[in-house]
This record gives C-alpha cells, structure tokens and sequence, in this order.
C-alpha cells in the first residue's frame, strides 16, 4: 500500500512538476552542473582537436609535397654528381679544370 | 481581495501545469522516438551509408629503400612523381544548359584553352608535341566528353608547379579541369651505369619487370610493409585520421649498402664503351674491379649491343657467362706448378720447335718458332713462356708433370674454386655453371689435360678468374667476391655483411709473390706491352679464346670454333692487379666478338681498357700521391677572403693567397676566363681586385 502510494506521489509529482524536487535533486545541483560544464568541455575540446587533426593533414599534405621536391631535386643532383658528367659539363663551359693526372701529393705534418 | 490573488495564482499554476504537461508528453515522445529508432527501426539500405559514421579506411604503401653505394651515392631511390590529366568535359553541360550566359562563358573558356595548348609545350617539353597536338588533345576530348584525357606523364614538382600557373589549369578542378595523380616511381640517377647489378624496377609493386640484379634478389628488404589506417571526414568535408580506430604500422623498406663506388663503375663503363667503340665486331664486354683485401667489387660493368647496335645493360656477363678463359688460365697452371715445386720460373725446357712429339694432334706453337728465330736458341725459360704466352710451354709442362696423375692437377683447380658456381649475390637465372673436367670420366683423354692447362675445354666466368688473380694479390687468400655491405635502417646498420674467405691460402706466400713477378713480367715484357706505359705498375696476364660455336652458327662446319668460311668468335681477357707491389685492386676486362676473320687479343682492347681503369683510379687515389716535406707555412685561407659571388655584376675577386683551383672557381663563377702560371698560391692578378671587365674576359694570375 506504502508502495502504491509512493507511486501515486512520483506521479502526482512529475505531474505537478516537483518530481526534481521531491527526489531532493537541488542538493546536486553543483554536481549537476559540474557535469554540464564537463560536457561541454568535453565538446568543445573534441571540436578544437578536429581543427587541429584539420591542420595536421593540411600540414601532413604540404610537408609531402616538400618531401616529393625534395626527392626529385636530390635524384636530379646526384646524376650530375658523376664524373663523365662533370667532366662534360666543364668542357662545355669551357674551364680549364681536368681530371687529375696524377694523385694528389700530400704534405708531410 | 485575497480569494482574488487565489484565484490568479491558481489560474497561473493551472497554465503552468498544462505547459508542463505539454512538454512533459513532448519528452516522452521523444525519448520512445529515440529508444525505437535506435534499437527497433531499420533504414532502407539505399540510405544506410548516410547514417553510418563518414569513415575511409586507407592503404598506407610502404617507402622502397634505397639502394646506394659504398660511399652512400645513391644509386635507387623512390620518388613520386606526377601523371597530369584533364576533364576536358569540365562545366559544358553547365555551359549549354545555361541559356542567358552559357554562350559567353562557353567561349571564354575556349579562348584559355587556347592559350592552355600554345602554352603547353614550352612547360612540357616533350618530343614531337606542340601547340596543334594539344589543342586537337582537349578539344576532341570536348566534342567526344572526356573526362579523363592524359596531358603529360611522369612530370616532376617544377614542372607541375609550373603547369599550376597556366590558364584553366589555374583554376579548380571543376572549373579548369586539371587532375593530377600521384604514381610512385622508380629513379635511377645514373640512368644505366651498373643497371645490372643495381637491377630495376618501375614501383615498389611492380611484378611485370623481370627482377634481376639487387632490386630483384633483395626485393624482400627493399619492399616494406602495407600499413593501414581510417580517416573519417569532419563536419567541414576535411578528411582526418580516426584516432580511435584501428591502426596498421607501415614498415618501410630497408636500404642497401652495396660495396659498388659509382666513380670507379664511371670509370670503367666509360673504359670500356671508349674501347669497345673503336671495334665493330664486338658484341659486348664486361669489366669487375675488385677491393684485393676483402673481395668487394668496386665495378661491375656488363655492356652487350642491342638490336640498334647500341651497348646497353642487358645480362650480367661478368657471373653469368662461364666460357673458356684461354691464356689467362695460364697464371692457374703455373701457380698450381709453383706450389708443387715442380717448376721455378728460370726453369729452361726444349723448345722442341712448338711441337708436341708426343701428342701429334696438337699443332704447332708459331709462338715458339718465332722466339727460336729472334733469340736464336733451342731453350725457354718458363717466365720467357709466360711473357709470350706460349701454350706450347704450359701442355708440356703439365703433360710431364700431372700426365700420370692428372687427379692431382684437376683438384688443385676445385681448390681454387672453379668448379662449382659460389653462391654470389646476382648470380643470373639460367645462366649456366662452370665446369671443370673430370678424369674420372669416361671421355677424359690425355688431350683435356693439357687443354685445360692452356685455358680451354674448362668453362669459368670472368668474376672466377678475377677471383683466382685476386687470391693472388692477396698473397694467397682467396676472398669471396659480394656486391651487398649491409643493411640500413634510418642511417643505421641492421645488418653487416662481412668479407668471407673462400680459401684461407690457395698458395704461398712465396708462391704469390713468384706469380706477381711473372705477371708484372708480362706486362713489362710480354703480350700486356701496352700496359708498359701505365701509370702505375701493372701485374696481369692477356688471354685469347675461341668461343664454342653453335650448330646454326657453324653452319656445318666440323670445327666446333669456326664456321664454314672459318670464321671464328673470340672471348678477349685482361686480368690483372695494380699497384703491382702494394696491390688495391684487381680488375679483369673481358671483351666478346662476333664471327670474325681476324683475331681480337687480349692484349689490344682488353689492355687498353685495363690501363684507362688503372691509370684515372691511380690519379684519384690521394692515397699514392708523393709525400712532401713541409718547408713553410701554407697560408691560411679565412673564408671572407674566397670570393664565391655569382653575380653577373661582381667585379673582378680578390684571388691573392687562393690555391688554383679556389682561384679558378672564383674566377669561372663570376663569369671570366683564367690564364694563370707558376704553382702554389696566388701572388698577384690582373686586373686588380674590384676592377668591372666584360663577361668573359681574362684574368691573369701567377702563382709561386
């Protein structure tokens, strides 16, 4: 019977409208609104990490357009590093700079 | 006037409750809505993706290594490069649906596109491409709606940069049309030096290229591990990675160290093209340089002439083509006599005219008759033998010596490990072995013997001979040639691939040393004469072989080696090691001809190769230069003094205290000639330092 009629009183409260403050939820009010704060926090914090994950990927993106320049100069360099090449390409300009007749005297420290 | 203010609070409490009521059958609503769709309604299939989380799961390829060389030049390496296309379609629908200004905007469009193909091949720059081919290229794709029309392929970042800037191509996507895609690429930055033993490949997936060479053999550390990871797409259509999913590490792939030097490989390759050129029946070559003290090869170079008649990389000659060797085997029978103290090189044998008293099928030595006549004697010294590479001198030799025991000879040569094919890191699929005759077998004949003694009817490659001769610059010990030093992570060494000895001593030192006297001998006496003038001096023998003809070339011929015009096909060596004395390395040169009627020696485009090669690595060597004493000070060069503006404007440099060669960087980059005398450091120049001269005009500096 104790029971039907608290059930009766949580209707009649939700009803009236004071279901809240029958159940006593005022107590918790700050914990309840520690809550919502954490919430949105919690969304907030989540959207500014999409921005940053945004210009992560941008960056991501431009750092391996460089890496691919990069590349392409260092394999475009490094067939000019032959000798046969140099050697030609100094003949064209027209320097007196030879290959070496002979090896390199050395001082004596 | 209470029951008034009773009545008003209870009217108002009564439209509150009914607000409540209202919102409270709103709420439940909407959480029965809530609990339905999510656990009892389903969504038509068609639009199910639209509730689904916008994820992507994307494939992550893996880095190839890189492989370089032993100084770390890179000799592969992978690189993305661009394949351009264009929606040549782009906006005409819209154009033409357009009514009011489709007309307009459909002829502007045009007009850049106009602009776009006149533009197109100065950026481009490929052969036989110009403006009218461009043009017909995206307006045909306009008539006939092509979306995806190739414009260029494997262009780099300057080039698509440079494309970026041109009409419609500046604009977006769905405005000019540009698609440009991403295709990782293969390069080699010395195009085709060593492309046999560096292998190729076109990508990291490439499975149609026949896998030779590194790339092929060490595919499986070059290669990497797929990786994986999600991306989902943020409220702005920005794709980003999905942290809370399931990610797949790549692994890329390792690099390899080779012990190759791309400047000695330069070296020889362009060696070796030189020479070759100067003969037009030679159908390829192939030259190894070889590290004496740990058998690491230095240079391989594998040139064959391909149907155009150009020398090209194509098959791996030096381990993959074992042959006859010829007179350079000669240096394996006197070693093998040396160490069983059968001969000494002063040793003196009749010179019996060249003939073979005992064996009369084999013919006589001319090369004996002709030393008969010009020394006017009936003797020869063994060393004498060697000089002239008599084959004479060497069948007798070892007829007289192993005729009774031929076992004993032949096991001196699996020693040397001319039997078998060693396991070498590019040994060439279908490549035949090496063979060395067995007298236990039912053919053997006495003939073999001295045959082999001579360098035929025992078929070697030239990396085995280079080898042996390598053995014997290393006073004996015979290492194992390899091409892969270790492999790199990151700059760091996950593995090292140490020297192996395949023969701690094939002979002794005593031996060793005998041999290089007798070889330095042929080059400063006997056939190799044309390394006489060497640099540096040379120990190496010449060799001239025949090469076994097929049925279809001998075209019935019963000689096995020439044809029925007795034509013949030759196999010429040069095997040697430099310096002779204080030996660094060992290099042999082989050259192969087409059916010819006169002979290609050992001692003409093999020599001459071999002293290019030994002369230019002599010259680069800072090690052998002379030593002097220090009799003063050098002057210190402070870095504010070296003068390195290329300017077109700058005045004439201050060159005062440069050495030469910082002076004639100076000089050249600033845009003027150089005369200059005297050695040392600059004392004076003309004209003075700030003076203006014309491009081009000369600046005299003397030296003391």
């Amino acid at each position: 019977m104790k029971e039907k009629m608290s059930v009766v009183k949580v209707l009649k409260s939700i009803i009236s409208g004071d279901i809240l403050l029958v159940m006593g939820v005022h107590r918790l009010f700050p914990y309840i609104l520690y809550a919502f704060i954490l919430g949105w926090v919690s969304i907030w914090m989540s959207y500014k990490a999409e921005q940053t994950m945004t210009l992560v990927e941008a960056n991501k993106k431009e750092l391996e357009t460089l890496k691919i320049h990069h590349a392409q100069k260092t394999c475009e360099y490094v067939g000019l590093d032959r000798i046969s090449t140099i050697e030609e390409m100094l003949t064209e300009k027209g320097s007196e700079v030879r290959a070496p007749e002979k090896p390199a005297d050395i001082i004596k420290k | 006037m209470k029951n008034k203010e009773d009545k008003e609070i209870r009217r108002a409490s009564n439209v509150l409750s009914a607000f409540h009521v209202v919102f409270l059958i709103i709420a439940i609503a909407a959480v029965t809505k809530i609990v339905i769709t999510q656990y009892f309604w389903e969504p038509d299939p068609e639009y199910l993706h639209y509730f689904q989380p916008r994820k992507k799961k994307m494939d992550i390829d893996p880095d190839r290594g890189a492989i370089i060389d032993h100084n770390g030049n890179l000799l592969a390496m992978s690189t993305p490069m661009y394949n351009i296309y264009m929606d040549c379609y782009v906006l005409k629908e819209a154009h033409d649906a357009d009514t009011r200004n489709g007309a307009k905007n459909e002829e502007e469009w045009v007009e850049k596109a106009k602009k776009l193909a006149a533009m197109l091949p100065r950026v481009l720059k490929e052969e036989g491409k110009d403006e009218a081919y461009y043009s017909t290229l995206i307006f045909n794709g306009r008539r006939n709606k092509r979306r995806y029309v190739p414009i260029a392929k494997n262009i780099d970042y300057d080039v698509l940069t440079e494309l970026k800037k041109l009409p419609l191509y500046n604009e977006k996507q769905h405005k000019g049309g540009l698609i440009v895609e991403k295709v990782e690429t293969r390069q080699y930055p010395y195009d085709e030096l060593a492309r046999r033993v560096i292998g190729y490949v076109k990508h990291n997936n490439d499975t149609l290229s026949r896998h030779i060479g590194i790339e092929g053999k060490y595919d499986y550390i070059l290669h990497g591990k797929k990786g994986a990871e999600w991306k989902k797409i943020t409220d702005k259509k920005k794709m980003i990675k999905d942290v809370d999913s399931s990610i797949v590490d790549v692994e890329h792939g390792y690099d390899i160290r080779t012990t190759l030097d791309i400047n000695i490989q330069d070296i020889a390759d362009r060696a070796l093209r030189r020479n070759m050129s100067s003969e037009e029946n030679l159908v390829g070559g192939c030259v190894v340089v070889m590290d004496v003290e740990t058998g690491a090869v230095r240079a391989m170079v594998n040139l064959q002439k391909d149907k155009k008649g150009e020398y090209r990389e194509i098959f791996n000659m030096a381990a993959g083509t074992p042959a006859e060797p010829g007179s350079v085997f000669k240096a394996v029978t006197l070693t093998t006599l040396l160490e069983d103290g059968y001969v000494e090189l002063e040793d003196k044998l009749p010179t019996n005219h060249g003939r073979m008293s005992d064996m009369p099928k084999i013919n006589q030595d001319t090369y004996i008759t002709t030393y008969e006549s010009r020394n006017k004697t009936d003797e020869i010294p063994v060393i004498d033998g060697f000089k002239i590479s008599s084959n004479y001198v060497f069948r007798r030799l070892v007829k007289d010596h192993y005729g009774e025991n031929p076992e004993e000879f032949i096991n001196r040569l699996h020693a040397y490990n001319f039997g078998e094919a060693y396991e070498f890191d590019l040994t060439e699929s279908g490549s035949s072995k090496p063979r060395i005759p067995d007298p236990a077998s039912k053919g053997w004949t006495i003939y073999d013997l001295v045959s082999v003694a001579i360098g035929y009817s025992a078929r070697v490659t030239p990396l085995q001979v280079a080898t042996f001769y390598n053995a014997i610059a290393n006073d004996g010990k015979m290492m194992k040639p390899y091409v892969v030093e270790s492999i790199e992570h990151n700059g760091k060494v996950e593995k090292q691939f140490k020297p192996e000895i395949l023969n701690g001593s094939i002979c002794s030192k005593a031996t060793a040393d005998t041999l290089t006297r007798a070889l330095k001998m042929v080059t400063l006496e006997g056939t190799a004469s044309k390394l006489k003038n060497a640099k540096c001096v040379v120990a190496g023998k010449t060799g001239t072989s025949r090469i076994h003809l097929t049925a279809e070339e001998r075209q019935g011929s019963k000689d096995p080696y020439s044809d029925k015009d007795g034509r013949k096909k030759h196999q010429a060596t040069f095997v040697g090691f430099f310096p002779a004395d204080e030996p660094q390395y060992t290099a042999i040169v082989v050259v192969y001809t087409d059916l010819i009627s006169h002979n290609v020696y050992g001692g003409s485009i093999p020599a001459l190769t071999f002293k290019e090669i030994a002369d230019e690595l002599w010259a680069y060597s800072p090690g052998w230069g002379k030593e002097l004493k220090k009799r003063g000070e050098v002057p210190q060069m402070l870095a504010d003094h070296i003068a390195t503006s290329t300017s077109p404007d700058s005045p004439v440099p201050d060159l005062k205290g440069l050495g030469l060669k910082d002076a004639l960087y100076a000089i050249e980059n600033n845009g003027y000639r150089c005369s200059h005398s005297g050695t040392g450091h600059v004392a004076s120049q003309h004209p003075a330092a700030g003076t203006r001269l014309k491009k081009g005009e000369t600046i005299t500096i003397k030296l003391r």
